[in-house]
């Protein structure tokens, strides 16, 4: 831990004791009860709230309210102090970072689980069952010609491929880019997006040539109207599974999904609590909601780190 | 003198509310943009045809987004204004009293219901039906947002042109009937006339609702994001333009002078007629019928998780705990202040702007502001209250903020109805009150206000109305999605029933789209009992001129 506060940290953690202490003084019976917020992207948030609405059936006093801004968004107001704790599908970037430490929030980081972003394909389409990860690209990049799927191997039909995919402001979108085309935010702009993924499920099983990709949590529950696609890395074509996602093979699309907390607020004694809480069910919760958790260890290994 | 004090301080304040609100929402919203024109030339951002300001490489030409918006607000226009029109004619002139005060209720209740509803009907009821009958449509179309957000627009058209014409006074249609004029000729060129400033002032809000739609529109066209984060103002401008256009010719207090020419032929007379009366009924029957699809819909999936706990408990992870408790408490705060916030302020602006304000282009350009503000995405009113309220005057994702946010949204509403109401009063009264020796203010407050009581009351059920189904700019302020506490005080968080109908929608889960369904239920009959009550109001208040 540090030796010295920065007049910022100093402020903060005034704050932080008038907003969360003073609860232990008040015992259970005080009426003003410690509030804790967080916000962040959509797709964390089944797990938050799973993990938010048990601890909060097991410890009265301690009021959590969640909200969903995306992961951008999140680490905005988590790095203004707005938000003690931010959902992020996406590693925090250096600028989101440094934003951090100009407030004096110092980020600890906590992997909650995993998600395996699917390519999916319309159930009539009997051609395509997987695609290179250099096929992807050609075809999401930006500037790309790519509009028939006959251009992209010789034996395909000429079907005219329509594009459905994340919003721009998700990290969804900011991981595919970065991972298949190679430069984050890089990507063709003709494409049907929305930051609703059922959305994205009608379309692509609207469009006989439709192709999209969304969490894995939303194919699962629109299997019947999606044809799921294997990605071929370089080692084969590889399904997204429970197995695939957990063991990493299935490249490059596998993410890991994130909160962050902030250290001077994880000094507090309700925050910490529920940080350990959310460790110990987040594995469980994570598979109910349609995500792979991580091995046990991981989780034991971050509970004996924060005590 | 007392009325002199009255008089002197009802015109001061009004006028300061006035031109505060304007000046403010005026240069908040140039501050908002001019960092983007100052990485932006504005020749770019009027010329380029390519908008990706989130891609790389970034482009940020605004035509494509006028096109859109244009194609959109024009589709719809066709649909609602003829529809709206009719709708407002059969209601105000042939509908018997209890038809009429059946369906007036029930249209203002489709303009209550959260536009976010309207783009998924679009997406899973019109776009299939279109994909049927032109077989090579995509998905996201255009036409599919048209249509869906003609119908959103259909009751504020209906609504405010009932009341229009229903301000002509009955001297007027009984003139008509003295020189021999059919009904349908009363209607059509005495009393439709006669209202025209009225109809036109619905028609503007009505387009200035079409080309400001978000929500819907991203769902059913599937525009880019980008379009509903950062619409930049281009929509503004064109609805500037058509303000301009229409305030322009809107003539009124004139139609009384107009001769009157009648067709002869007695045949033709009563047949025009019939035909008339039927092509009205039909628009009527039709704007009922869409709403009833929309319901059947929405109750076949919802009405199975309807229940006193649905009501009582906070939401849950599992679809059959879930509840709506969090989001009601939050949705009646926050109307609340809203309305506590924007009558006061929209009614004594358009008591200046009608009474006191001289006849002077600062006047005009205040009008035409106001119209234009009308038109402005709500989105933006997110940017604007988040920058003003959460974080300036440091209010926190509260009930105040999200409510201050909401009254300047509905505040052109407001203002352009009330001044309608004002304005539809018949001059021989205020000459009357002139005439026993009353004041201006004396007047304006015993007799011209209690008059126009019904039309004020009108706009503002409409108001909070569109308050209560907005969702764009309270996610914008940050209004959250996961509360299981209700608000005790103003200045706490709170989530709203759109919001929390969006996220249940958003969800993978078939269970968490039936808990939709059910909220959506809850928010119309919430939104029902308290236009019934307003309309309990205006009926018991309204009275025959």
């Amino acid at each position: 831990m540090r030796e010295h506060l920065s007049v910022g940290q100093g402020v903060r953690l005034l704050v932080l004791s008038l907003m969360v202490g003073l609860s232990g003084g008040c015992g259970a019976g005080g009426r003003e009860a410690v509030r804790l917020h967080i916000d962040g992207s959509s797709t964390v948030y089944p797990i938050t709230e799973a993990v938010v609405e048990q601890f909060m059936a097991e410890r009265s006093g301690v009021q959590v309210a969640v909200g969903v801004s995306g992961t951008g968004g999140g680490f905005k107001k988590f790095c203004a102090g707005e938000a003690e704790i931010a959902d992020a599908s996406r590693r925090m970037k250096a600028s989101e970072l440094e934003r951090c430490h100009e407030n004096g929030v110092d980020p600890v980081e906590f992997p909650v689980a995993l998600d395996g972003l699917s390519v999916v394909v319309n159930p009539a389409n009997d051609f395509v069952s997987c695609l290179t990860v250099d096929e992807l690209k050609r075809i999401w990049e930006s500037g790309s010609t790519i509009n028939s799927w006959s251009q992209l191997r010789a034996d395909w039909p000429d079907v005219g491929i329509s594009l459905f995919g994340p919003g721009t402001d998700s990290g969804s979108f900011d991981y595919f880019t970065e991972n298949v085309v190679g430069e984050e935010d890089a990507s063709r702009p003709d494409f049907a997006a929305s930051e609703d993924d059922n959305v994205l499920v009608h379309g692509v099983s609207g469009h006989r040539g439709a192709l999209g990709y969304f969490g894995h949590a939303y194919y699962v529950e629109s299997s019947d109207m999606l044809k799921l696609v294997s990605v071929d890395a370089g080692s084969g074509c590889v399904l997204p599974t429970a197995e695939t996602i957990a063991d990493g093979t299935y490249e490059p699309l596998t993410r890991p999904l994130f909160v962050y907390v902030d250290r001077l607020a994880l000094e507090h004694e309700e925050v910490l609590y529920f940080i350990r809480f959310y460790m110990e069910n987040a594995g469980e919760f994570a598979s109910d909601v349609g995500y792979v958790p991580f091995p046990p260890e991981h989780y034991e290994e971050i509970l004996s780190e924060i005590g | 003198m007392a009325g002199t004090l009255w008089r002197s301080r009802g015109r001061l304040s009004c006028g300061l509310v006035s031109i505060l609100t304007t000046a403010g929402i005026v240069i908040v919203l140039i501050w908002e943009s001019t960092g983007f024109f100052r990485e932006v030339s504005v020749w770019e951002f009027l010329t380029g045809t390519q908008w990706t300001p989130l891609f790389k490489p970034q482009h940020f030409g605004i035509l494509p987004l006028v096109a859109g918006s244009f194609l959109v607000a024009v589709g719809a226009s066709l649909i609602a204004l003829p529809v709206g029109l009719a709708s407002a004619i059969y209601l105000a002139e042939y509908a018997p009293s209890r038809a009429r005060q059946t369906l007036k209720p029930i249209l203002e209740m489709l303009a209550g219901i959260p536009t976010v509803v309207y783009g998924y009907f679009a997406l899973t009821f019109i776009t299939p039906i279109i994909r049927k009958l032109f077989p090579e449509t995509g998905v996201f179309n255009a036409a599919s947002a048209a249509i869906v957000v003609g119908v959103m627009i259909i009751p504020m058209v209906a609504s405010l042109s009932e009341d229009a014409l229903r301000a002509v006074p009955r001297g007027l249609r009984e003139a008509s009937y003295a020189l021999g004029a059919t009904k349908f000729e009363t209607v059509t060129r005495v009393a439709v006339p006669a209202a025209l400033s009225g109809i036109v002032a619905s028609f503007i809000l009505a387009i200035s609702r079409a080309i400001g739609e978000t929500m819907a529109v991203t769902l059913a066209a599937g525009a880019t994001p980008k379009l509903t984060a950062n619409p930049l103002e281009s929509i503004q401008t064109m609805t500037a333009y058509i303000v301009q256009v229409s305030l322009g010719d809107t003539p009124f207090g004139t139609i009384e002078y107009k001769t009157i020419f009648f067709d002869s032929r007695p045949r033709w007379r009563r047949f025009a007629g019939e035909v008339f009366l039927w092509a009205c009924f039909t628009a009527t029957s039709l704007a009922v019928i869409l709403l009833a699809i929309l319901l059947i819909d929405i109750l076949r999936q919802g009405a199975g998780r309807l229940s006193v706990d649905f009501l009582t408990h906070f939401p849950s992870r599992f679809p059959e705990r879930a509840g709506i408790k969090s989001a009601l408490f939050g949705t009646m705060w926050v109307v609340g202040f809203t309305g506590l916030f924007s009558f006061p302020l929209g009614v004594g602006t358009a008591i200046y702007l009608e009474e006191y304000a001289p006849r002077n282009w600062l006047t005009r350009v205040i009008e035409i502001n106001i119209a234009n503000l009308a038109g402005v995405p709500s989105i933006v009113y997110g940017v604007l209250g988040l920058a003003v309220f959460v974080r300036a005057m440091a209010l926190g994702r509260s009930v105040l903020a999200g409510a201050a946010t909401l009254a300047l949204l509905i505040l052109p509403i407001v203002i352009i109805s009330a001044q309608e109401a004002i304005r539809a009063v018949p001059p021989s009264i205020r000459e009357a009150g002139f005439g026993v020796g009353a004041t201006k203010w004396q007047t304006l407050q015993h007799l011209v206000l209690p008059i126009a009581f019904p039309g004020i009351l009108t706009g503002m059920i409409l108001a909070l109305s569109r308050a209560i189904g907005e969702t764009a700019p309270l996610i914008m302020i940050g209004a959250l999605t996961f509360i299981a506490f209700t608000p005790n005080t103003p200045l706490d968080e709170f989530t709203v029933l759109p919001i929390q109908i969006f996220n249940w929608a958003a969800r993978p889960q078939a269970g968490f789209h039936e808990l939709a369904a059910a909220g959506i239920i809850v928010l119309l009959v919430a939104l029902l009992s308290m236009n019934a009550l307003a309309i309990v109001l205006r009926n018991r208040l309204r009275k025959e001129l």
